[in-house]
């Protein structure tokens, strides 16, 4: 097994409100070797954005790191400076493509900026920068160097945005929802493009999405978050295929299909306020499976099967093997 | 009297892209091109096309809000541009539209009571029974009536879209016209909206207009499913015809793509 290229261990986030302490990540680990690819997928305010933006050392000034570690090739990146960290080691990829770039600047003068940070004269930075527009997929390159973000279509958008993140050969590159505001026609093109680059550049990936059925397309490992914690990760096929965890069934369930046509189940209530102290399995209150006063009182450990992971109190106890992943 | 309730008759739309030195468009996009569309009472109809395919040009010509620079829109059989007075706002009235993110379509300064109150007030539906009205709404709608004091900003997307389809039923309409009502939710919240789309179909007897870029959405909701691209419609039939029996290669290129991306998802069973 190859060393990891990423761990996080134990993350807790909270963002300090006026009044109150919202607990956004309530303790995520995992681990990623080069290369790999793992999408985190969940419902609005799950904490899945708030754990992308820790570990590309982008968080809010209100957000704060109660607990744990990141280390990206071995450095811990939450004791060192952000300046060497982000587009260095890790990239973010926005998830609002369209507010992403200073209308002002032109393409090739942002690609100067970044390129320059590492010390790269302008001539060379746009060589670069050409080469790389080139090896996405633009078939004039110099014309986007020249354009303003107001000029280029969403999707073209998109592809600058990848360009600039892999601009500065970082570690590890996560997207923010990148098929989520744009077209079914589109999303196979922006699914493609982050395949390209998972290959051609070897760079791990981290794919925030609330979409559970294109984890698939686009990840070799899916986690599911719930109220700030991973309920449930393992190969994104068979975490598909074959759900385990109560909520990752029904997130899978509220997803329509073309071919067959399946009557929609939507998920019934809401998520849990993670401004208050939460007692037992946060997803209790909605879920159909309970088994009883211990999913309320208990917080359900992790159980382990075939590659996956499951925390849930339908597989505790003596029956391991219930679990065929 | 005609059997549509909507029409759009050989509708074109162009849009400037540049002025000249007095104001004419020495420029423009034909975003939609001699397009002709009718619409059933009590049918759910879909469309179904990309950015830029017109879908929502078209969704705003069947609401009044484009005039069509040749072609006419029919309501009850009437041109919507003939109808006067008391004709003219029951037309409005009828036709109601919610769009696609309600943090935008929301006044953000008024409490979710004075948005429901203005639209029942102009429709001149506001009287001692109000308070009960808005109370009907918003059980309609699935919403908690404390909701009613907020203001569009506390509100999650899948609530405030909720207030956003709560104010165009406010005014009794026959048709609404939803424009990606779904496309800036989560899949869950999705789910949500869409259920409860259906059961007001129901409930209320509405025609719906529902449009999307996703072809597996517009399936779920309708009957019928018009295609569009360029402006133009390339195919219409029977939701089931259009999926299991695509004609036109850019539907095909639709269902394909989406199957690609959907596989593992497609195939499990149920």
């Amino acid at each position: 097994m190859k060393d990891p290229m990423l761990v996080v261990k134990n993350l807790k986030v909270s963002y300090k409100l006026k009044d109150r302490v919202v607990r956004a990540v309530r303790g995520v680990s995992f681990k990623l070797v080069e290369g790999q690819s793992l999408c985190i997928v969940g419902e609005s305010g799950c904490g899945k954005s708030t754990l992308g933006y820790a570990i590309s050392v982008s968080l809010p000034p209100n957000a704060v790191i109660e607990e744990g570690e990141i280390l990206v090739n071995g450095v811990n990146i939450l004791k060192t400076d952000p300046v060497t960290v982000r587009g260095k080691l890790v990239s973010l990829i926005p998830q609002d493509v369209g507010a992403a770039l200073s209308p002002l600047n032109t393409i090739g003068e942002v690609f100067a900026d970044v390129l320059g940070s590492i010390g790269g004269g302008r001539d060379s930075s746009l060589k670069v920068a050409s080469d790389i527009l080139k090896s996405l997929g633009f078939s004039d390159p110099q014309r986007i160097l020249k354009s303003y973000p107001h000029e280029l279509s969403g999707g073209m958008l998109q592809r600058v945005l990848i360009a600039l993140a892999i601009s500065l050969n970082p570690k590890v590159i996560i997207a923010d929802e990148p098929t989520s505001m744009v077209d079914a026609s589109l999303r196979r093109e922006v699914v493609d493009l982050i395949n390209t680059i998972r290959y051609n550049y070897s760079v791990t990936t981290i794919i925030i999405t609330h979409d559970i059925a294109i984890a698939p397309s686009l990840c070799d490992i899916t986690a599911v978050m719930y109220a700030g914690k991973i309920v449930e990760i393992g190969p994104s096929k068979s975490l598909i295929e074959k759900p385990l965890h109560p909520y990752t069934k029904m997130l899978s369930k509220s997803i329509p299909r073309i071919m067959k046509l399946v009557e929609l189940k939507p998920i019934p209530g809401l998520p849990p306020d993670l401004g208050s102290p939460i007692k037992g399995c946060p997803f209790a209150p909605r879920c159909p499976d309970v088994v009883g006063d211990l999913c309320y009182n208990v917080e359900p450990e992790e159980y382990r099967a075939g590659g996956r992971s499951v925390y849930c109190h339908l597989y505790g106890g003596a029956s391991h093997d219930t679990i065929s992943a | 009297m005609t059997r549509y309730l909507l029409e759009a008759l050989n509708v074109s739309v162009y849009y400037a892209l540049k002025r000249g030195l007095l104001g004419g468009a020495i420029y423009d996009v034909k975003a939609l091109d001699d397009v002709t569309l009718r619409i059933e009472e009590g049918e759910s109809l879909g469309i179904v096309g990309e950015s830029g395919s017109g879908k929502s040009t078209l969704a705003k010509c069947f609401a009044g809000l484009i005039k069509p620079a040749s072609g006419k829109i029919m309501y009850k059989g009437r041109d919507i541009y003939s109808l006067k007075g008391e004709d003219y706002r029951e037309y409005r009235r009828s036709v109601q539209i919610v769009f696609q993110n309600p943090h935008t379509s929301l006044n953000p300064m008024m409490r979710v009571r004075d948005t429901l109150k203005d639209v029942l007030k102009a429709s001149g539906k506001w009287g001692k029974d109000g308070e009960r009205k808005l109370a009907e709404l918003m059980k309609a709608v699935g919403l908690r009536e404390d909701i009613l004091n907020m203001y569009p900003m506390e509100l999650s997307g899948g609530q405030a879209q909720r207030v956003a389809i709560a104010r165009a039923l406010a005014v009794e309409p026959k048709v609404l016209i939803l424009d990606e009502p779904t496309s800036a939710l989560d899949v869950s919240v999705q789910a949500q909206i869409l259920e409860l789309l259906k059961s007001l179909k129901k409930t209320y007897g509405l025609t719906y207009v529902f449009i999307s870029h996703d072809i597996a959405v517009v399936r779920y909701m309708s009957d019928r499913i018009v295609v569009m691209h360029k402006g133009k419609i390339v195919e219409e039939g029977p939701s089931s015809d259009i999926i299991e029996n695509p004609k036109h290669e850019y539907t095909r290129s639709l269902i394909r793509d989406l199957i690609k991306l959907y596989a593992h998802i497609e195939e499990i069973s149920t």
